[in-house]
């Protein structure tokens, strides 16, 4: 039993009617729906799968929420069945995307009868259009009625509590100063820090850079102010007793000591005294079994207001008696040539620690004075660093280094004013009420050294730079040599990093690092603008910038562009600081560009910038003022309310206006809209690379677009490219069909056309009048060496064509001359692999034409050979087989391949503005099109055999030249070829011409019946071969499509599909 | 290099149909009515010397010499607007004027009478030319002028010019209704034979099926001859852009044969276009979407065929090329044939491979259309038998009855002897057998009668 006669009983049984004919009908319509249409199943895994299709489906069409819906009632539905109420809530939801409602409900009540799948999988063919169809939630499912959540209303109800939720404000009113200055030995040092930070605290509170502003100049004023009332001593004789007086005296000392024993042996009560402590603490130390507490006595001891003098002396540089060098100054003076170099240890003091103050322990002393020292250190190595570099030429420290030196000069006098200061107070201070005390000083002066000694860490990082400028005695011979670039780099890196670090830690010495980096960026932003607006890197004297000209490369070179400049190469730092890392290439670009437009001769208006732009330091300078201001503006509109700014701090993100209940001021909606950003500006991080941006980005736009129109204008790269496109691809304009047509033609009528001058000549024809190509640049060479003929002998006709194959057309080698500059972008390289495709389209060019020629139409040549039809038939199979198969060869190459992927790439570049990327765009667009044209290694295999079947059109077209055209013709040209001189250089004759030719004037009959013979032979032949490589081409790129996964020979299978 | 082609057109079709097509390829490559170039056409780009050469004031004159017996429609074209664009030597217009009353054999004898000064012209044409690639005849096989002079210039050409391709745009009637011209089938035979012996190519367009696509697919009510001859000049120009239009594809009349034709008698192409547009025609109101894709499957559309054939089952298409033009994007092409041969849009013929080319062409940009890319379509598909088969059925009924024959007798090819009809019917019948044969899969061992 057929399934049709089934399905005719089954219309039968349906249809109750018994009218056969009818029946036989429905039968058929059943059985070609059953063709046409999908019945899906209904089983478990089918239905689930189709509702999470759907469900997915939905989620495409963003309706998520009835996709979410549809997912939760599935599941509900699946995961319990026996959930009858359940199932009803599903049901109803789904019924709102039916029109068949009805249906629906009627199919719950056989809920019992069939399984549940049966009726989901109903329920889904019965859907009309799920996707598009109104959609209403059922409404027994209670929504959560959640109210609008806000963050302050969290915080409302849970008020944020703990420690780490106060603010500074809180912190700081309950700590006490705790200035006692009497502390033992086992607090000074947690006494210190404590100073430390309460007093960093303070003038933190008090920094505003107007009351700077106002400081600073009340301070040079004094300053001068007291070099003008400078008097010289008159009286000379005074000079020894006023010696004899100063503390720092020896015969002084030894009195201070004396009166300091005075007071020993007096007991316990001394130490209550404070100003004798320190000998009391002696004594009682000297007394003591433990030896270790036992330190030398002092020589003597000094007053605190000598000390302080001392201190002050010491970090301007002069060593006393408390602070010597470490090593005496000027051990070699024959090294006096400017500028001298000095060991690091001549540059150094240390703490004596012989002398005493009466009324503090000597080790609180020493500690404090200990700190003193560093600083002073620091101060001093930095001060001995700003003359030395100033005073270099400045090639050998770099620019960046001078300008850091030079505004280290500009702080060093500020220093030496507020020291000067220090000293009158100091000096005036008997008459006020607190004595003069090392501690306050070291409170008053604490920021300023620590900053100076952070100035003085990030100078000591830079590699090379100590060994640079110090003198070391075991190093006998030259100044080491040191590359500026590493300074320069290393010394804005490390001062980009301590600012950032600086700003995140709230330092109070941010706003000076601040102006020690935006005037040591000075020279390098000149370096940049000279770079990306004049292209010239005459400035660099000192090779510090991260740009610079390769000498071997000429200007006139094709690898100008490329190579041309290149970024310096460093050792084992990055050449240019990190700050710059992202607008690296932008800037390279940019100089590359105008020097390259320089070279092109493009007058310098067109691209040289207004004289009002900015460079790039005071761009930075313009920047900071302008945050500075606006930081003012928002401090003075902002007064926001604790909780607010307690929100505001710790979740700056979420305190925007989502979570504001609408409650708010109109200001405070505005202060918050904005205070993201501007605490995002506020980083100095952020603006620097925001200035940076804006510095670089118009410039990088402008001369990338400019660059690319002059090219295109002025060198004509597009049409170069169009060009290249035209001569090798021959996909537009048709010079190169029109130049092929007449080799072709030379060829197919036995004229000589391998020397250079009758191809180039053939060239010049075809592409005269042609506004397409630049025939210019292309010159044409057959080298017949290629395919391994030799000229010579060609002369003499001892040696013949290949001319049974196309490869013939490998000796014609077109050659493309890139002028320049285009040659900078469009490599070399690549023409070869122009070339190997140009050779493959001549090829398959010649095959097609061969084929065309084969006029068969008008049946002109039947009556030639009557009786022999069967022939011609199969000439006519093959011939169509031949045709179809260089047509679509013909296709896939040009159409498919190169004419496709040439749009594809003319639109890429149009979108382009980075004439880099044209070269990339241009490799890639060559390599893919040489892959896909079967030219690389890999498919070898496949070209040649395609090259075999397009062989076989020069095998078939000589067949019917010989056979099929009239006998007249056929004479005429076996007699003309007995008489040519030199021999025919095509492919139309074979061999064996001489003995055809004599056969001619033989017996007809019998020549007809050989001819026929071989005709009928070569048929076979190529009828055969052609049918091998076809299964070989088919077969192996079916493979090939399958294994490689590579498109391209996909679709070559699918075109050669028959 | 340019590969020349001269135009013939011969009799009252021929002419209109002509001078319709001629005023299309002027306005394609900026030619103003009178021959000179339009200031906006000076950019070139296009190969205006296939079609054209240039008088010594630059002038641009076709190749086309205007033959008729009855100087009606010469007259019409010498009083309309490109009265000056031919060249007034081409034109001939028989001294009589009497025309050839319908009759072939009175257009056949007078071009016999005549063939000194119409080879003149050819020659004279053909000599002016650097490489020409043969001739185009635009006539109908219906008349007396186009059906009878055409075939004898079919002749005459073939024997003077036996290396040039020859290819005819020969209108059919239409054979649902013998109409105006009673004799149609007699003539439609008689030319059919040197159709098919002395062309190599030929473009069957029929009337039936050109009202049929004014009415349906323009919505014409009643077209005018002027709008369904614009039909016709519409697939003339298209299917000449790749010469015209220099591209890698099909540059030459040969290279878009040679694959069409794979045997010299199954040489009649039928055409579609798509899509007719206002711009082309007049009064023409529809406006759609166009892709490749789009375009490639209504072009097998019988409803957009030119010819009104009757595709049995077995009929199929021996060659198809498809010329798009516009803003084609090649990337579509290969899609668009994978497409169309899944879903089994066309059949092939059984015997041997075969698969639809594809021509992308430029557009004319001095001529505005509304759509991005539209397509012509030239097949080579055995349904064309169909046609010749009901104009064979007509012409048995008349020939049974040897009725209306009396015409013909008075010429003195007919005056003894019947035997042109007898051998003109068998060629037809030949060639209906052959595509039949076409249908079949033993086509490659199938002998010609021949």
């Amino acid at each position: 039993m057929t399934l049709s006669s089934l399905l005719e009983q089954l219309a039968r049984e349906v249809v109750k009617d018994r009218d056969r004919p009818s029946s036989v009908r429905s039968g058929k319509a059943i059985e070609r729906q059953l063709q046409n249409y999908r019945f899906p199943g209904t089983d478990n895994i089918h239905t689930t799968e189709r509702y999470s299709g759907l469900v997915e489906k939905l989620y495409i069409k963003n309706q998520p929420e009835k996709a979410a819906y549809l997912e939760a009632c599935v599941n509900k539905l699946v995961n319990s069945k026996e959930n009858d109420g359940s199932k009803n809530v599903w049901i109803n939801s789904v019924s709102t995307y039916t029109p068949h409602s009805q249906l629906t409900f009627w199919m719950i009540i056989y809920t019992q009868i069939h399984s549940m799948f049966d009726i989901l999988s109903l329920l889904i063919n019965a859907a009309g259009d799920p996707v598009s169809s109104e959609f209403q939630p059922c409404s027994n499912e209670q929504k959560d009625s959640t109210s609008e959540m806000t963050w302050d209303r969290i915080v409302a109800e849970e008020p944020l509590s703990g420690q780490h939720w106060e603010q500074w404000e809180s912190l700081s009113t309950d700590e006490d100063d705790n200035d006692d200055d009497e502390d033992d030995e086992m607090d000074e040092q947690t006494e210190v820090e404590r100073l430390d930070v309460s007093d960093a605290k303070k003038k933190r509170r008090d920094r505003s850079p107007s009351n700077a502003r106002i400081e600073d100049q009340r301070r040079a004023n004094k300053y001068y102010l007291s070099h003008i009332d400078y008097d010289k001593p008159t009286d000379i004789a005074t000079v020894p007793i006023l010696q004899s007086q100063q503390y720092w005296m020896l015969q002084k000392l030894e009195e201070s000591k004396r009166a300091a024993k005075i007071v020993e042996g007096v007991g316990m009560q001394a130490f209550s005294d404070p100003c004798t402590l320190a000998p009391s603490l002696n004594e009682l130390r000297l007394r003591s079994d433990d030896i270790r507490s036992v330190t030398a006595a002092p020589e003597g001891y000094i007053d605190e207001r000598d000390a302080i003098r001392e201190v002050l002396f010491m970090i301007q540089g002069y060593p006393g008696v408390l602070f010597q060098m470490v090593e005496r100054h000027g051990a070699n003076p024959e090294e006096a040539d400017a500028p001298t170099l000095k060991t690091k240890d001549s540059l150094t003091f240390k703490v004596k620690t012989e002398v005493a103050i009466p009324h503090m322990s000597i080790l609180t002393l020493n500690n404090l004075l200990t700190r003193f020292c560093q600083y002073g250190n620091s101060i001093n190595q930095l001060r001995y660093l700003n003359t030395t570099v100033c005073l270099s030429p400045p090639t050998r420290f770099g620019q960046t280094c001078q300008a850091f030196a030079s505004h280290l000069d500009r702080l060093m006098t500020d220093l030496q004013h507020k020291l000067s200061d220090l000293q009158i107070e100091y000096s005036n201070q008997e008459t006020s009420e607190d004595g003069p005390s090392l501690l306050k000083l070291y409170q008053t002066m604490e920021d300023d050294l620590e900053f100076y000694h952070s100035l003085n860490a990030i100078q000591s990082e830079i590699p090379g730079l100590g060994d640079a400028l110090y003198y070391h005695p075991n190093q006998q011979d030259e100044i080491p040599a040191i590359e500026p670039i590493t300074i320069t780099v290393s010394l804005l890196n490390s001062l980009f990093h301590h600012l950032d670090i600086a700003q995140s830690s709230n330092h109070p010495s941010f706003n000076k690092l601040k102006e020690v980096f935006l005037s040591t960026i000075v020279p390098y932003g000149i370096l940049m603008d000279d770079w990306i607006f004049e292209g010239s890197l005459t400035g660099d004297v000192a090779s510090e910038f991260f740009v610079q000209r390769n000498p071997q490369i000429n200007a006139n070179s094709s690898r100008y562009w490329r190579h041309g400049f290149q970024i310096r190469i460093t050792e084992n730092a990055s050449p240019y600081p990190d700050c710059l890392h992202a607008f690296v290439p932008r800037l390279v670009f940019a100089g590359k560009a105008v020097n390259f437009m320089i070279r092109m001769d493009i007058s310098e208006a067109e691209f040289a910038v207004d004289s009002h732009i900015d460079g790039f330091s005071t761009q930075l300078r313009k920047a900071d003022k302008m945050n500075a201001s606006k930081k003012e503006e928002k401090a003075a509109r902002l007064k926001m309310s604790p909780s607010e700014k307690l929100l505001e701090s710790h979740i700056p993100s979420t305190a925007t206006s989502r979570l504001k209940p609408k409650s708010y001021s109109a200001a405070a909606q505005d202060s918050a809209n904005t205070s993201k950003d501007v605490q995002m500006q506020d980083l100095f991080r952020h603006s620097f690379a925001v200035t940076l941006e804006e510095y670089v980005e118009p410039q990088y736009e402008r001369l990338a677009t400019l660059l690319m129109q002059s090219l295109n204008k002025e060198a004509h790269l597009r049409r170069h490219l169009q060009s290249l496109a035209n001569v090798f691809l021959m996909i537009e304009g048709d010079v190169m069909n029109r130049f092929a047509e007449s080799v072709f033609i030379q060829m197919d009528e036995g004229k000589p056309w391998y020397d250079d001058r009758t191809i180039n000549a053939l060239f010049l024809e075809a592409s005269r009048d042609d506004k397409h190509i630049l025939a210019e640049n292309v010159h044409i060479e057959v080298n017949l060496n290629r395919i391994g003929v030799r000229l010579s002998t060609l002369a003499t006709a001892s040696q013949k064509l290949p001319l049974n194959s196309l490869a013939i057309l490998e000796s014609i080698i077109i050659h493309y001359q890139l002028p320049s500059p285009v040659n900078n972008f469009l490599r070399r390289s690549t023409l070869q692999e122009y070339r190997k495709i140009s050779t493959f389209v001549l090829q398959i060019k010649r095959a097609k034409r061969l084929m065309e020629n084969l006029s068969v139409f008008k049946g002109r040549f039947q009556n030639a050979r009557e009786g022999n039809n069967e022939s011609m038939a199969k000439f006519y199979s093959v011939r169509l087989r031949l045709i179809w198969f260089v047509n679509n060869i013909h296709s896939y190459i040009l159409t498919t391949i190169l004419h496709s992927e040439t749009v594809q790439f003319q639109r890429k570049l149009s979108t382009l503005v980075n004439v880099d990327d044209i070269v990339l765009q241009h490799d890639d667009y060559v390599r893919k099109i040489v892959d896909r044209c079967l030219l690389n290694e890999k498919t070898q295999s496949i070209r040649s055999a395609v090259i075999h079947v397009l062989d076989m059109t020069i095998l078939l077209s000589r067949l019917f030249k010989k056979f099929v055209q009239d006998p007249a013709s056929r004479n005429f040209d076996n007699a003309s070829l007995l008489m040519t001189i030199p021999p025919r250089l095509d492919s139309d004759e074979e061999g064996d011409t001489t003995s055809n030719g004599s056969d001619a004037f033989g017996d007809e009959a019998a020549v007809e019946k050989e001819y026929l013979k071989s005709f009928e032979e070569g048929l076979n032949m190529i009828d055969e071969e052609y049918s091998q490589a076809m299964r070989f081409l088919t077969t192996s790129l079916e493979v090939m499509a399958k294994s490689s996964g590579v498109s391209w020979f996909e679709v070559l299978a699918q075109s050669l599909n028959v | 290099m340019p590969r020349e082609i001269i135009t013939l057109q011969a009799g009252q079709c021929g002419n209109q149909i002509g001078s319709e097509f001629w005023r299309q390829l002027c306005a394609e490559h900026g030619i103003s009515a009178d021959g000179t170039l339009e200031d906006f056409a000076t950019e070139g780009g296009d190969r205006k010397d296939v079609f054209f050469y240039q008088a010594d004031d630059d002038h641009y004159i076709p190749r086309a010499i205007l033959l008729d017996l009855e100087p009606r429609v010469v007259n019409n074209i010498r009083s309309s607007a490109f009265a000056n664009l031919y060249n007034p030597e081409n034109i001939f217009v028989s001294n009589d004027g009497g025309g050839a009353g319908n009759i072939w054999a009175q257009g056949y004898a007078q071009g016999e009478k005549i063939s000194e000064e119409i080879m003149d012209m050819v020659d004279r044409e053909a000599d002016g030319s650097d490489s020409l690639e043969g001739f185009m005849l635009l006539h109908s096989i219906a008349g007396g002028t186009g059906s009878g002079m055409g075939s004898f210039l079919l002749e005459r050409l073939n024997d003077r010019y036996p290396k040039k391709l020859i290819q005819t745009y020969s209108v059919f009637p239409n054979s649902e209704e013998v109409s105006d011209i009673v004799v149609q089938p007699y003539n439609s035979i008689l030319s059919l034979k040197r159709l098919t012996c002395n062309a190599d190519s030929v473009v069957v367009l029929d009337n039936a099926a050109l009202a049929r696509i004014a009415t349906d697919r323009l919505h014409i009510q009643t077209p005018t001859f002027e709008q369904t001859n614009q039909l016709v000049s519409t697939v003339m120009s298209a299917s000449t852009t790749t010469l015209r239009y220099p591209g890698y594809m099909n540059n030459d009349l040969v290279g878009m044969i040679s694959s069409l034709i794979p045997t010299p008698q199954c040489h009649f192409l039928t055409t579609a276009y798509t899509p007719f547009s206002s711009d082309q025609v007049d009064k023409a109101k529809s406006i759609r979407k166009t892709t490749v894709l789009d375009v490639m499957r209504r072009l097998l559309q019988p409803k957009n065929r030119m010819v009104s054939t009757i595709p049995s089952k077995r009929s199929c298409y021996i060659s198809v090329l498809n010329i798009i033009q516009g803003e084609a994007d090649p990337t579509d092409v290969h899609k668009s044939l994978l497409r169309i041969r899944e879903r089994r849009l066309a059949q092939f013929i059984p015997w041997g491979p075969a698969s639809i080319q594809v021509a992308l062409t430029k557009k004319s940009p001095y001529v505005q259309t509304s759509h991005r890319v539209s397509g012509l379509m030239l097949a080579n598909h055995t349904s064309i038998a169909s046609l010749f088969r009901r104009t064979c059925d007509q012409y048995d009924k008349f020939r049974k009855r040897n009725a209306f024959l009396e015409q013909y007798r008075k010429e003195p090819m007919f005056s003894d002897t019947l035997d042109e009809f007898d051998d003109s019917r068998q060629v037809v019948q030949d060639l209906i057998e052959e595509y039949e044969a076409c249908e079949t899969p033993d086509y490659v061992n199938y002998v010609s009668a021949v």
